[in-house]
């Protein structure tokens, strides 16, 4: 048995139905209708102790949803979980000692607090003994460089600081798992890269399972082995990062702003032209057919261009792509 | 690996007496905060006696009230704002709301006792820069009176401490009605007005018409400080405090009833429909 098991999992939300205009509102006082929205709709998985895994998909796919069964905020609806052998809403508190969670879009950190009070009252929280947290928060401080903004309180710090810091107090505990919910959302390029070999190092060095949601292609492709892609809840992929590029990825536009209406000029069949605007034509290709350097050379040499843009496929055109071949 | 040290009562402890120290340092993290704060402590407290001492020129002694009772009334009342748990609500309502709720079911840790000592050790910051010196200073002016016997003296705690469980349970239940409501702006609106009129936060209850002082019997709220303050005013005897805190008992007893059946539902609604 592997140590994180979802068997068949169904998760179903109900909602209640709003229609517009007032004589509707007022009889949604007396008579609710409701619909059943399915976020997660029979997923199976598992994860080894070690594993680095990518859970990735759109907005709304039922990342968050999975996250949160798994970590047993969440009642499944169907189906079973079960962490290292425990069933997480039916031990929410024993199976919070084992695990971490980030939510992203979430602070568990006290707005008013500077980090080093933030990290006593975790201990607190979590009853660690003196050494193992004096030796986490060395660790933690030096791996995520906090030095510098120990003392100011959180509402002071920068985004990609206070990422650092969510992740570090998750980590106090010495979690064996750790659920990551959009760790680099909103986060600029530098941070990002921060936080991706942050997150690698924690995974090789402190042997943490790992698992992480996101819908940035660049977080999949600089941190998982393995991902498992889902899309309105249906599981669509779980591999290999490197078969599933091959699979699906490797697609991109190129917008080209051309100086003169080059009309009637044949260019390289392997540039699919998916629409024109005006001066503008917009083109489609793929890396195993056409570099996208090559690309870029071909229209500087042939054409009098005054602008290009290039594109690479976001996780939405990727899986746009994985639905369309199956 | 000996991760999780202590008893779990020390370790309880030791959660609550460090929640408290946090709330001293937020406190005095803002030194605006602390500078206004006073000053508008001490203006409510002057406009206050001045009106009373307005209303008490032209007749002296009104329904068996002297204007000396009515400072001691304000005073003590003020000073019991230690045990009044406002605050609670707008902890619980916003982690609802917010949706932070959910990281709170995943920590090993009591949720209502958390939130039991944040509020204290706000409360107790709060009490300590401008409640205390405030209203120990009107007190001070104005002659303050003594419990004329200890056990008079140990009732009228057993009287707050009841008045702050009781204080603590409604709090929380307001609390948890945004499990069920979308927005809690009207709760609050009508908790204010609630306490207003029924806890006797501004004028006693003894000046009222018969009938809303009928009404406040069956209201929990004048079991949470004015009874106390009745009480050690000397008001009410001695002999009538047992039925009081009977009567707080039954009141703790159908809130605390009430308040896990809530939780129990609105954890439900949570986790199993999704909030």
């Amino acid at each position: 048995m592997s140590y994180i098991n979802v068997e068949n999992v169904v998760k179903e939300f109900k909602v209640v139905r709003r229609e517009k205009g007032l004589i509707n509102a007022l009889k949604s006082l007396f008579h609710r209708e409701y619909d059943i929205v399915t976020a997660v709709d029979h997923i199976s998985f598992t994860i080894d102790k070690g594993e680095l895994v990518g859970y990735i998909g759109p907005n709304g796919a039922g990342k968050s949803t999975t996250i949160k069964m798994l970590s047993g905020i969440l009642v499944p609806t169907a189906g079973r979980i079960t962490v290292d052998g425990v069933i997480p809403h039916q031990n929410r508190k024993e199976n919070a000692r084992r695990i971490g969670v980030v939510f992203g879009q979430r602070s568990s950190l006290e707005w008013d607090l500077p980090m080093e009070e933030t990290f006593d009252l975790f201990q607190k929280i979590y009853r660690i003994d003196d050494r193992m947290y004096k030796r986490n928060v060395e660790f933690y401080v030096e791996l995520f460089a906090m030095q510098s903004f120990l003392k100011r309180p959180v509402r002071q710090l920068s985004l990609g600081q206070k990422m650092r810091a969510e992740i570090a107090v998750a980590l106090l505990h010495d979690p064996e798992i750790l659920y990551l919910d959009e760790p680099t959302i909103g986060l600029d390029v530098v941070a990002k890269n921060h936080i991706r070999q942050f997150i690698k190092r924690i995974n090789s060095e402190k042997k943490i399972t790992l698992m992480l949601t996101t819908h940035d292609m660049d977080d999949i492709e600089q941190i998982c082995d393995r991902i498992i892609m889902i899309d309105q809840g249906k599981l669509l992929y779980d591999g290999f990062l490197q078969n599933f590029k091959e699979k699906y990825g490797g697609e991109y536009t190129i917008t080209v702003d051309f100086a003169y209406a080059e009309e009637g000029r044949e260019v390289d069949p392997r540039l699919q032209l998916v629409s024109i605007e005006g001066q503008r034509k917009v083109y489609v290709a793929h890396r195993s057919v056409i570099e996208t350097t090559e690309a870029l050379r071909y229209f500087i040499d042939n054409f009098d261009v005054s602008h290009l843009n290039i594109r690479e496929a976001d996780i939405e055109d990727v899986v746009r792509n994985a639905y369309v071949k199956g | 690996m000996r991760v999780f040290s202590g008893h779990k009562s020390q370790s309880t402890t030791i959660l609550f007496f460090t929640l408290f120290k946090l709330s001293f340092i937020k406190a005095f993290q803002y030194r605006g905060y602390i500078l206004v704060t006073l000053f508008s402590a001490l203006l409510d407290v002057f406009v206050r006696i001045s009106l009373w001492t307005a209303l008490f020129r032209a007749n002296p002694v009104v329904q068996n009230t002297t204007f000396h009772d009515m400072i001691n009334y304000m005073a003590l009342t003020g000073l019991l704002m230690l045990v009044q748990m406002s605050g609670v609500d707008d902890r619980l309502a916003n982690r609802i709301l917010q949706g932070s709720i959910a990281t709170d079911l995943i920590r090993p840790y009591s949720l209502k006792l958390f939130i039991f000592a944040q509020t204290i050790g706000d409360n107790l910051a709060h009490f300590l820069l401008f409640v205390f010196p405030v209203y120990t200073g009107v007190l001070v002016l104005f002659g303050m009176r003594f419990p004329p016997t200890l056990l008079h003296g140990l009732v009228f705690v057993a009287t707050v401490i009841n008045g702050a469980v009781i204080s603590f349970l409604y709090y929380y239940i307001i609390g948890m009605l945004p499990f069920w409501l979308e927005s809690n702006w009207y709760v609050r609106f009508v908790n204010y007005a609630m306490f207003t009129l029924f806890a006797g936060a501004f004028v006693p209850i003894w000046f009222y018409p018969d009938f809303l002082i009928q009404i406040s019997y069956y209201l929990p709220f004048r079991y949470i400080t004015y009874e106390a303050v009745t009480f050690y005013l000397g008001r009410t005897g001695l002999p009538a405090m047992p039925a009081v805190l009977l009567r707080q008992w039954v009141w703790i007893g159908i809130l605390l009833g009430l308040e896990v059946a809530l939780w129990k539902a609105g954890q439900k609604k949570l986790t199993v429909y999704g909030g």
